[in-house]
């Protein structure tokens, strides 16, 4: 089992850690993945993986338009508008 | 008797009898929340004018003969995960601050149609994410058995809050035992309902497939009032099971023990840590179980010690996308020192989440990451399937299972904090329960030398609850267990 | 450029038709003022949970059963992560590995924008899948705005195979898949309105070597657009590999403006969705009884109005591509054709004389006054020689204008042919009397005289005169 990458996880989960947190971290995440590693122990071959917690199917709506929230409610949530809009700092053209 | 002493149930009936209004009730309540809540600290908010102003609708409501019926009128507190409209639900995190409520969550619309009155929000982990409530942002919650120990987590507040008689009776969310266990280390009853019998429509989300909304209470008989209440279909929830179930409350009486296979899985009882007082209280409570005329079985639960692994791995999975939406961009607290959209992104989560919050984010993320080929991932899902089949195995053999909730009571606060694996490894006797989709119940079963509580959780397959209120309330009529008076 | 073979695969996103979103009960609706249409579902407020929406369902299913494939009995979603302001929950709910359709066909025929025919044949289609579709982002230089109404809008991602060699060809699966769309009712794809989005996978090889590099362009929203940047990285692409460049792995974008595609980003390692089932959606289970209900209900597809267009009226391959380009001209088309003894000729007038008409108008044939009947009676009457061909186009610019029956028409231009032998045999020998020299021609055996006389016989007519009757008539005479 190789080291917790922090800094590669602390980006993709939009964190910034500093160095002295990432030591702490760096400790903590590794053991943490020990204990997960437990896993790795199981003969797991023809056991089918639980996607659903409960036995349901086809749990649907009909197409039907209900109430949206008057604009001014929304408006309210943002942190900051422009024109009824959210307005945020530029965004990138594609940041991934 | 003080009204603050009075159950839901016994509430319900003097407002029935018109020997106590809403009012009374609320201002009691509103009056010890005064006199205690700076010690024990089990409300993140409560807006007094908002509860009187809804206590005063239902004594009209009552007055004029158009009451709502057995329930109106009724103090229930709420999570503060749980979502109200007109209210901010901070889940004891700063990263939503600000955002105000456009919605009521499906439980607060039936507690409300009920004519409950919502008194305050409790404090909890920071986004359930904890078992001590030291996670939380906002406060600091105590046990109010012993003021230096925690009071369980993540529902700490709402365990606390009726230890110490601030309100009479809460709900909670339970994703790895966050009813059951802060119940057991406060001393009340804390019910973990089947995944699916109360809509998650309006709780913010820690572990999608794991998270239940659940009541915490000063007896069997109100957490069966509790969940009569919000149980149900919701069309808002496409995981909320059809039906509604009514009688919860009223099938408790006339049940007879006698012939009731109950399972003791020898796995709960032989965890690392298990203090010898809990254990010897539990065996206590399944002796006497088997002297009211249960029969008690053994029963083998083999995947147990896999379940602290399996749980992180799938609550982090569904917890690092569920909190994904907090960023700053459409509410809450958005850190505007930067006009970089990533800064931004990065320095309001960064500050915004807490310690152990940033944790399970960054391992949520880690093991859906296709760097490790999802391999925890598909193999926590796996062994969740292996851990559900114990239970199909076990629930063969036996009507309900009886065990511990934790291994130790509740101790010191700071103990754990700095300890992630402690605080992990606390949670081993109540996540299967989670995993599993099926429903548990912690009931005071005694307590330490030192005098704190001790649950007895009493588990059920899907679906089980009536068996599994009924069992609990015979042995809560049966044991009349006393725990030490809490002084505040 | 023939030295190299070209490898190209498209992913097509169109918003599905509903009333509602696909996950909420907002309206799916454009052109709504800015956040009006939103809620705390597909605003992403905590606590909310997503319901999928029958009619979504509906749509996949119908688009898969249009594109000839196969409908997954157990479908589920799940969530892919990444973190955008457009994307409220910064997870998308999207499908997998277990999307609602697989292996489909898309037919492909008719011109390329180049002109040239392309031949007909079927590319393969990989999946569509059911998902939701973000906000608006406007930029503004100095900061954003974002408009969340289109958040939660139904879409249907299209994964074709990579089985395309030309922008034409590529042009036409486009095409082709609109068209589909459209018929079905399953999507306007309204390029304007942003119903439709495509990114194209495009990399060149000699034959017999491996794969190229794939370079993929983004958010192409026009056909026009898709099929200049396939061409220019095809020209790009292949100079750089004559010039012994290495091509990266990168995604680019379409500047029209320059006419050329841009660097957006290298793709350094593969994207890390961390894609896992949505828990708060339980899957979907179709039966087969209901997949062939379905299917019985489905709507007509393009390629089958053109199978019966070409096995019932007789036209060729390339006039059936033409005709049902539009849903309207081909219900159109097959409801004048049935009326005709030679649906060609309602063809040729449709494709021909009515095309032109209606460019020049720039109106959509639904928008004028021409009914199908109409054109039945058009060609009737030429079929009956009441009138010549080519008062055809005369009739037909009033017949758009007005609500007239095309006899009428006819006896108002004054376009009733003479059909009488008498009359006829007038105008004939007037014509043989005035032009020995053409008339000399004929006799020496030169048959372009034939087609003089006959055109001063139309004249003097003044294009009355049956032109068949005419050149029957002048034979005889003559021999």
């Amino acid at each position: 089992m190789s080291d917790f990458d922090v800094e590669h996880f602390a980006k993709l989960s939009r964190l910034n850690i500093n160095d002295e947190e990432k030591v702490t971290l760096q400790k903590q995440m590794n053991d943490i993945l020990g204990m997960v590693n437990e896993l790795m122990e199981l003969d797991l071959d023809g056991v089918e993986g639980t996607n659903f917690a409960v036995d349901m199917q086809n749990i649907i709506r009909q197409d039907e338009v209900g109430e949206s929230v008057p604009v001014e409610k929304v408006v309210a949530t943002f942190p900051d508008t422009e024109d009824n809009m959210n307005r945020t700092p530029v965004i990138l053209e594609d940041n991934d | 008797m003080s009204l603050i002493d009075l159950k839901l149930h016994e509430a319900a009936d003097k407002l029935a009898a018109g020997e106590v209004t809403s009012r009374q009730l609320c201002e009691a309540l509103l009056a010890r929340v005064d006199a205690v809540e700076e010690k024990v600290g089990a409300l993140v908010s409560i807006n007094n004018e908002r509860v009187l102003a809804a206590a005063d609708a239902s004594d009209a409501r009552r007055a004029s003969g158009s009451s709502l019926g057995r329930y109106d009128g009724l103090p229930i507190t709420i999570k503060d995960n749980i979502v109200e409209e007109g209210e901010e639900s901070k889940c004891a995190s700063s990263i939503i601050d600000g955002l105000v409520n456009v919605y009521d969550s499906t439980v607060v619309r039936k507690l409300k149609e009920a004519g409950c009155v919502v008194f305050g929000r409790a404090n909890m982990d920071e986004f359930a994410m904890g078992s001590t409530t030291e996670t939380s942002q906002i406060k600091k919650t105590c046990n109010p058995h012993d003021l230096d120990c925690v009071p369980g987590g993540s529902s700490g507040g709402s365990a606390a809050g009726v230890a110490s008689k601030e309100f009479l009776g809460a709900l909670g969310s339970d994703t790895g035992g966050s009813i059951r266990q802060p119940a057991s280390f406060c001393g009340i009853v804390g019910l973990k309902p089947t995944y699916g019998l109360v809509s998650r429509f309006g709780l913010v989300a820690f572990a999608s497939s794991l998270d239940q909304i659940g009541p915490m209470s000063k007896d069997v008989r109100d957490s069966a009032l509790i969940l009569d209440i919000i149980n149900g279909e919701d069309e808002k929830d496409s995981t909320a099971l059809p039906g509604k179930i009514t009688d919860f409350e009223a099938s408790l009486e006339g049940f007879d023990i006698k012939g009731m296979k109950l399972g003791v899985p020898a796995e709960y009882f032989e965890v690392e840590g298990m203090e010898a007082d809990v254990k010897a209280s539990v065996q206590a409570a399944i002796a006497k179980l088997e002297a009211m005329g249960a029969e008690i079985v053994p029963v083998s639960l083999p995947h147990t010690k896999y379940a602290i692994a399996t749980y992180y791995v799938i609550a982090t999975a569904e917890a690092c996308t569920n909190l994904a939406r907090f960023e700053g961009v459409r509410y809450g607290n958005r850190y505007t020192e930067t006009d970089d959209i990533l800064e931004m992104y990065n320095e309001t989560r960064s500050r915004g989440f807490g310690k152990e919050v940033q944790r399970r984010i960054m391992l949520g993320t880690y093991v859906l990451s296709s760097y490790e080929d999802h391999k925890y991932y598909h193999r926590a899902q796996k062994v969740r399937t292996l851990i559900r089949q114990d239970f199909e195995k076990a629930y063969e053999q036996c009507d309900l299972i009886v065990a511990p909730v934790a291994p130790e009571t509740a101790f010191k606060s700071g103990e754990s904090s700095e300890d992630p694996m402690k605080m992990y490894l606390a949670d081993i006797l109540t996540t299967s329960v989670n995993l599993a989709g099926t429903c548990g119940i912690s009931v005071p079963c005694g307590q330490d030398s030192k005098g704190m509580p001790i649950g007895l959780q009493v588990m059920g397959p899907a679906l089980g609850e009536k068996k599994l209120l009924q069992l609990a309330y015979a042995y809560e009529q049966n044991a009349a267990v006393e725990l030490k008076e809490v002084e505040l | 450029m023939s030295e190299y073979e070209v490898i190209i695969g498209l992913e097509i996103h169109v918003q599905a038709k509903t009333k509602s979103k696909v996950f909420c009960s907002c309206k799916n609706e454009y052109g709504a003022p800015p956040n009006s249409n939103v809620c705390p579902i597909c605003l992403a407020h905590p606590g909310v949970l997503p319901v999928v929406n029958q009619e979504a369902i509906n749509q996949i299913v119908k688009a898969g059963l249009m594109t000839d494939s196969k409908i997954a009995l157990y479908s589920k979603f799940d969530r892919k992560s990444y973190f955008y302001p457009d994307q409220p929950k910064n997870y998308q709910i999207t499908q997998f590995d277990l999307p609602f359709v697989e292996a489909g066909k898309i037919p492909i025929g008719g011109k390329g924008l180049s002109g040239e025919m392309i031949e007909p044949r079927e590319i393969g289609m990989e999946r569509i899948h059911l998902e939701e579709d973000v906000g608006k982002s406007t930029h503004h230089g100095t900061h954003s705005t974002v408009d969340y109404n289109r958040a939660g809008v139904p879409l249907l991602e299209t994964v074709s195979m990579p089985e395309m060699h030309s922008a034409d060809e590529a042009y036409a699966y486009v095409q082709s898949l609109q068209q589909i769309m459209r018929y079905g009712g399953i999507s306007d794809c309204d390029q304007e309105k942003g119903q439709f989005r495509c990114d194209v996978n495009i990399s060149i090889h000699k034959p017999g070597t491996p794969f190229g590099t794939k370079v993929e362009i983004k958010n192409l929203n026009s056909t026009r657009h898709i099929w200049l940047s396939i061409n220019y990285e095809i020209e790009r692409q292949t100079e750089m590999v004559e010039e012994g460049i290495e091509i990266h792995q990168e995604t680019r974008r379409w500047n029209d403006a320059r006419q050329e595609t841009v660097h957006m980003r290298f793709k350094e390692t593969a994207d890390d969705y961390r894609y896992f089932p949505e828990p708060d959606l339980p899957p979907v289970v179709l039966s087969s009884d209901q997949i062939e209900q379905w299917r019985s209900e489905m709507p007509m597809t393009p390629k089958a109005y053109r199978e019966q267009f070409i096995n019932e009226f007789k036209v060729t391959e390339y006039d059936a591509h033409v005709l049902t380009l539009d849903k309207a001209n081909a219900d159109f088309f097959a409801e004048a054709a049935k009326g005709v003894k030679k649906p060609k000729t309602v063809a040729n007038v449709m494709m021909n004389t009515l095309n032109s008409l209606l460019s020049e108008a720039g109106k959509e044939l639904f928008e004028t006054e021409l009914k199908p009947q109409d054109l039945i009676d058009l060609v009737k009457l030429q079929e009956g020689n009441v009138i010549s061909k080519s008062a055809i186009a005369k009739i037909l610019p009033v017949l758009l204008e007005e609500n007239k029956s095309a006899e009428q028409v006819a006896k108002d231009l004054d376009l009733v042919q003479q059909n009488d032998t008498g009359a006829l045999e007038g105008w004939v020998d007037e014509v043989i009397a005035a032009n020995p020299k053409a008339v000399g021609e004929f006799k020496e055996g030169q048959k372009n005289a034939v087609n003089f006389l006959m055109g001063q016989v139309m004249k003097a007519s003044r294009g009355k005169a049956n032109p068949p009757m005419v050149i029957q008539m002048i034979n005889k005479k003559l021999s």
